[in-house]
């Protein structure tokens, strides 16, 4: 078909079937996304700078901004970009294969997830705002007229099936597709985070998918599931929900984890500590996350006493997540450190900052805290220095790692460093105050708050300003480097060693004119004798 | 201007807050210990030479079972010493006042034992020093019972009865927040109340007054239901009541009564016009028309607006009372 058309440069991004290509349209697409959530956010803060009603942004308009910000926050930014960009671009050229074991398939996930974020996007123009919460509780959203919920929901089925048939893709490529030598424990971590992550996805997106079907039903064909006139149960759909979005928190964090396993031993020049142990501790958390959906359901209306086990779940989980941040701790110890942009995101940025996100979870995490701190600001904070600290500060730290691979260029590091400042300001001053607004008694999704916490309100403000410049200058240095860049080689990061390094920048339609051999590990850095540095060097 | 947690005013909530504290503590020390070393490392170790090689070192596996072990043996003693709590808040003594309480979007109602019962922005009122059972349940969407200063909270789950009990220390007599914790609508975040907690005397005063007046005023509306019917005109609604009953039940937050813009249409001038509707047709604005636009919403929408109005349960004579309110609106 269209055989011209093809062979242009339009037709070439649009009918390609190249893991690397179909990446880089995951990323562009993810990070657009994400300036569509941000200015959401920032709706939301600029509103809360006064406590009370503003005419230029309704009740209305607020609840249509946090539902949107969450939505395409969570499906289409923060996931595609860790399982779509990352997932697609490194999984098949850092096992040494020549691409994806369903390329074709591959193209499809993609046009399904575009297809996903323009439905939702749509909504915006046909005056139905979806306004239920990203998490969707009928009987609310049964009941919430127009056809913004239906958008919604049709968006995360078409979303949903893009994440499966990508999650095995990546399942069967990790199995079938490595290069010789390359043995499971060879693999490099973030592999195995995202291996883990997509059996995460085949087991938990049906529990979702199942959850917004019987909602379309119960909106449109008189079913009952949700109706306890009928004998039907709300709670029922937050179970469902849950069941699938909590383990997706994991979708979130797990190969953010592995992004900053890949780079932390490159920048310290010093091998991984304890790369079984951050190996399979992602496995475990892939498996135990299937087993605390209820800590969200602490006071849904469940037995209290019900909460316990769940509660033991939750804390028993925060231990292989304590496990990696040690490991990374210890990889830190002895190494030779340098600070480049990834290096700064990945230590004070990621490990900074989610080591705040976990140890607030532990809070939430007793049954008897979360009594009283559920649904406040407080868990908006403990998810943020998740999602934000972690996540997005490790998406940040990849970005800019595989910055020369993908595009063959370098990006400007001291614009860099300065983005870095501000993220890392913009983020703590946005987030910290608002654990103190949850304790002070500030719920969550409010329009209206009261008006002795607007000193903490407008300093969460203004930090999310300062964010948004950090924002803007990621998008100048991306974009103006990948045109105007100091071209480099192979390996400019010199003593990177998965495979991705030992080809061109960016590589061949092939990935590898020769399939290598593996017969290493992938993080033999260091000396004998450590820090010191080589004796000729001083001299020389 | 750092706002720390609300005062408990219960037992269980002093418990729970030493809880807090305790994890706190444990989580504080974590804190310290992982920063700190972080920034320690990445200060000590950065590199000084181009050419510096880190220490080629792979792991140790008594360092790898320590730092599993430890957090896991922390976190499970953290697990152990909140299942007593959770067993306090879940289980009510059997002595206790019981309080039916009903989430509405947007207000909450409360029944009392002697049949009591109050709506719109009516505070709930408890007596101090006895132990009090809310049975909370929602008459639409789900919201959430949430008094700060308990440090127990449920949600108001349609179809399902939730439990939360207090016994408030006799020193603390006084006024505080009542909040809907849950997202449920447009709004939300004006769905607050407060609580009174009382000496039992003065609650217990002021039910037997409630239930007086709510005895007089039954009788009343009968009689005027009779009148009605007897004369075959329209009840006749009081429209000074009708004004407290629209702040009482939220309606101003959206109708205006000055022709101001807000989420629904100002009431200004209303009776008697012909209201434009969105499926075309134009009705009057007669009594009929204003009764079935408060006790049905969606019955029939107002041109240009959403169906957003929430239905409000009240009995006919507030309703009447609001209608006529609105006719004096010229
Ligand atoms: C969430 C905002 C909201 C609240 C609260 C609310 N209304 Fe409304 N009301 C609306 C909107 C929007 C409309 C127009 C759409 C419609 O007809 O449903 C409306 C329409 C009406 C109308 C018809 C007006 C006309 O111009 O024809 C009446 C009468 C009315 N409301 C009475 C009340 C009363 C009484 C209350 C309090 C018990 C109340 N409303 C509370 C939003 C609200
Ligand atoms: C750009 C910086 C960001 C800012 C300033 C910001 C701000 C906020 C605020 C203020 C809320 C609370 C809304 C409310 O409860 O009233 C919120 C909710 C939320 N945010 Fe963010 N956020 C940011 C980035 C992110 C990212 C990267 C994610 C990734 C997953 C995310 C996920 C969510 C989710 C899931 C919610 C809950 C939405 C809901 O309640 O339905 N946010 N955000
Ligand atoms: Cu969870
Ligand atoms: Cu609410």
């Amino acid at each position: 078909m269209f055989p011209r058309f093809r062979r242009s440069t339009l037709g070439q991004w649009i009918f390609t079937v190249d893991h690397k290509k179909i990446g880089i349209m995951y990323g562009v697409t993810a990070l657009i996304f994400f300036l569509i959530g941000g200015s959401a956010a920032l709706g939301i803060r600029t509103k809360l700078l006064t406590p009370g009603p503003v005419s230029q942004i309704t009740p209305d308009a607020f609840n249509q901004l946090f539902t949107v910000h969450g939505t395409i926050m969570v499906f289409l930014f923060v996931i595609p970009m860790l399982t779509g960009f990352f997932g697609n671009y490194l999984v098949p050229i850092q096992i040494g294969a020549r691409d994806m074991a369903f390329p074709r398939m591959n193209a499809l996930s993609y046009w399904l997830f575009l297809l996903s974020g323009i439905m939702l996007v749509a909504s915006l123009f046909m005056g139905n705002i979806p306004d239920a919460g990203w998490t969707s509780y009928p009987p609310f959203s049964v009941q919430s007229p127009g056809g913004g919920i239906d958008a919604w929901i049709l968006s995360l089925h078409v979303n949903g099936l893009s994440s499966i048939l990508g999650a095995i893709n990546v399942i069967v490529t990790v199995f079938c597709m490595r290069a010789p030598g390359m043995t499971l424990n060879r693999m490099p971590l973030l592999v195995w985070s995202l291996l883990a992550t997509s059996f995460i996805q085949v087991f938990g997106v049906p529990a979702l998918s199942g959850a917004v079907t019987t909602l379309l039903a119960d909106r449109h064909w008189g079913t009952v599931f949700f109706n306890p006139q009928f004998g039907g149960d709300p709670m029922l759909y937050q179970h469902l929900f849950w069941f699938y979005s909590h383990p997706a928190v994991y979708v979130l964090i797990l190969p953010a984890m592995g992004i900053v396993s890949e780079i932390i031993p490159v920048f310290a020049r010093k091998p991984i500590f304890g790369y079984k142990a951050i190996a399979y501790s992602s496995c475990a958390i892939a498996f135990l996350g299937f087993f605390v959906w209820a800590h969200h359901m602490f006071v849904a209306g469940m037995a209290i006493g019900s909460g316990v086990p769940f509660m033991i779940s939750t804390m028993i989980i925060a231990v292989p997540s304590s496990i990696k941040m040690f490991n990374w701790l210890a990889t830190l110890w002895k190494g030779s450190i340098s600070y480049k942009t990834p290096m700064l995101l990945c230590t004070l940025g990621f490990m900074g900052l989610f080591t705040i996100g976990g140890l607030s979870g532990i809070f939430l995490a007793a049954v008897p805290i979360d009594l009283g701190a559920h649904d406040t600001y407080f868990v908006v904070a403990h998810f943020h220095y998740v999602v934000f600290g972690g996540s997005m500060m490790a998406i940040l730290a990849g970005l800019f790692y595989w910055f020369p691979k993908v595009t063959g260029r370098m990006y400007n590091e001291k614009l860099g460093v300065v983005m870095f400042w501000f993220y890392f300001i913009g983020t703590n001053l946005t987030f910290f105050p608002m654990h103190f607004m949850g304790l002070a008694g500030m719920p969550r999704r409010v329009y209206t708050y009261d008006p002795a916490l607007q000193g903490l309100n407008e300093l969460s403000t203004i930090g999310s300003y300062i964010i948004s410049v950090g924002v803007i200058l990621m998008v100048v240095n991306l974009v103006h480097s990948a045109f105007k860049g100091v071209k480099v080689g192979d390996n400019p990061w010199v003593d990177a060693q998965t495979l991705e390094w030992k080809t061109s920048s960016p590589p061949p339609h092939h990935n590898f004119d020769e399939i290598p051999v593996v017969t290493a590990a992938p993080y033999e850095f260091g000396a004998p004798n450590g820090p010191t540095p080589k004796p000729h060097s001083v001299n020389s | 201007m750092i706002h720390w947690l609300t005062q408990p005013i219960t037992e269980l909530g002093r418990q729970i807050d030493a809880m807090f504290y305790w994890i706190l503590a444990i989580t504080g020390i974590v804190f310290i210990l992982v920063e700190g070393l972080l920034v320690y490392y990445i200060i000590r170790y950065r590199r000084t030479h181009a050419e510096q090689q880190g220490l080629d070192y792979h792991g140790n596996t008594k360092l790898e079972v320590l730092w599993t072990l430890v957090p896991a043996l922390i976190l499970v003693v953290i697990g152990y010493f909140c299942v007593p709590l959770v067993q306090a808040a879940q289980t009510p003594p059997s002595n206790a006042i019981v309080i039916q309480v009903i989430g509405h979007e947007w207000s909450w109602e409360f029944k009392y034992p002697n049949g009591v019962d109050t709506q719109g922005s009516e505070p709930l009122r408890i007596p101090a020093g006895q132990n009090v059972l809310f049975k909370i349940t929602s008459g639409d969407v789900i919201h959430d019972f949430w008094v700060p200063q308990f440090r127990v909270k449920q949600d108001a789950v349609p179809g399902r009865e939730t439990r939360v009990w207090v016994n408030v220390t006799d020193t603390d007599i006084g006024t505080y927040p009542l909040r809907c914790a849950e997202y449920c609508g447009v709004l939300h975040s004006q769905m607050v109340s407060t609580v009174q907690v009382l000496s039992p005397a003065d609650y217990q005063s002021w039910l037997d007054g409630q239930a007086k007046a709510a005895a007089s005023k039954a009788q009343a509306d009968q009689l005027k239901a009779q009148q009605a019917k007897q004369t075959g005109s329209a009840p006749l609604g009081d429209a000074t009541n009708g004004q407290k009953l629209a702040t009482q039940f939220g309606c101003l937050s959206c109708h205006a009564i000055d022709n101001t813009q807000k989420a629904g249409p100002s009431w200004k001038g209303l009776a008697g016009t012909q209201v434009p509707l969105s499926d075309g047709k134009t009705v009057t604005a007669d009594p009929a028309y204003l009764k079935e636009s408060i006790q049905s919403p969606t019955a029939k929408v107002v041109k240009g607006y959403s169906p957003i109005m929430p239905q409000t349960q009240m009995s006919d004579s507030d309703v009447n009372d609001l209608v006529a309110y609105i006719q004096s609106l010229k």
